[in-house]
């Protein structure tokens, strides 16, 4: 009888979190740039602008594009902006989908690195303190 | 007389803002802080019946602001009362939310028309502003109550006159 190495066993693999970076003009875009730059390229990692957006057209492009199973975290640029209000407004019926404000490059490459590792809860807070880490 | 306070006393109050972005960045800090505003209200029926929305919009605005969001009847009698609306900023939606005002029965002064994004059947008058056929008579219908209506997205910007736009769209 052949008894496997723990290390072995097929557990299936729980789906990487995703992550939206929604922001003021191209902060995110140049965010993730910077992100695949030093972390190499992104899969489950997207970033959306609010230029030209209303409220209400931001709700939607944002639920259009978290994937509607699985656990997602919305980061936006500025607490009380309308990236921020607009990710409450979807954040407040899910409960597999959080928002952080405030993020940054540490908040981001800390997602990136460490999102296969924690659990989603963890992985929450983990982000905020590094990305509050690196400001002294 | 000070910058800050030679700025404010450009704009008539209560300072009316149509705005699809409801409280933002460029209402609060762009627009509040430097006009002195003390008292700022977002009047949207549909929010101010959703209390998460309403707590999470309430938490993001300075404390130093006395901020609610109302619906339009509630929001009436405040705006009509002078002691606070010489001091007032009132953020809409959009030009139907500024006309439902007007009509039930706001004392307003001054429309100022800061952010209508683009969308199905709106069409561009200004980089910010975009409206369909029916926003544009809405509009037109409160400037030829007497309002005075204009467009600026930042004190900082040059504001457009309707009267000028309108000119402008007539010709083009």
């Amino acid at each position: 009888m052949e008894i496997s190495n723990r290390s072995d066993r097929a557990f299936p693999a729980a789906p990487q979190p995703f992550g939206l970076v929604v922001t003021h003009q191209n902060i995110g875009r140049e965010l993730l740039s910077a992100v695949e730059s030093i972390a190499g390229p992104q899969d489950n990692l997207q970033v959306l602008s609010n230029r030209d957006a209303s409220f209400g057209t931001l709700c939607q492009q944002i639920q259009s594009l978290i994937p509607p199973d699985g656990n997602a975290i919305i980061m936006v640029d500025y607490f009380g902006g309308s990236a921020h209000l607009a990710a409450r407004a979807i954040c407040q019926s899910a409960d597999r989908q959080v928002f952080v404000s405030g993020v940054n490059l540490p908040m981001l490459l800390s997602f990136v690195t460490k999102r296969n590792q924690l659990t989603f809860t963890e992985l929450i807070e983990v982000i905020k303190a590094d990305a509050i880490r690196g400001i002294r | 007389m000070s910058l800050l306070s030679s700025i404010a006393h450009r704009y008539q109050f209560p300072l009316l803002r149509i705005d699809d972005r409801l409280i933002h960045g460029q209402v609060v800090l762009g627009w509040a802080e430097p006009l002195r505003v003390r008292h700022l209200r977002l009047v949207h029926d549909e929010i101010a019946r959703d209390a998460g929305l309403k707590d999470a919009i309430c938490a993001s605005v300075p404390s130093n602001l006395d901020f609610a969001v109302q619906t339009v009847v509630d929001a009436i009698p405040i705006i009509n009362d002078p002691s606070v609306s010489r001091n007032m900023m009132i953020v809409v939606e959009s030009p139907k939310a500024a006309l439902d005002l007007w009509e039930q029965g706001a004392g307003l002064k001054s429309i100022n028309i800061g952010g209508l994004h683009s969308c199905k059947n709106r069409i561009r008058l200004l980089p910010y502003v975009f409206m369909t056929d029916l926003e544009l008579e809405q509009i037109a219908c409160l400037a030829r109550s007497g309002l005075d209506v204009w467009c600026q997205d930042l004190p900082s910007t040059s504001p457009v006159a309707w009267e000028k736009l309108m000119d402008k769209l007539d010709r083009s």
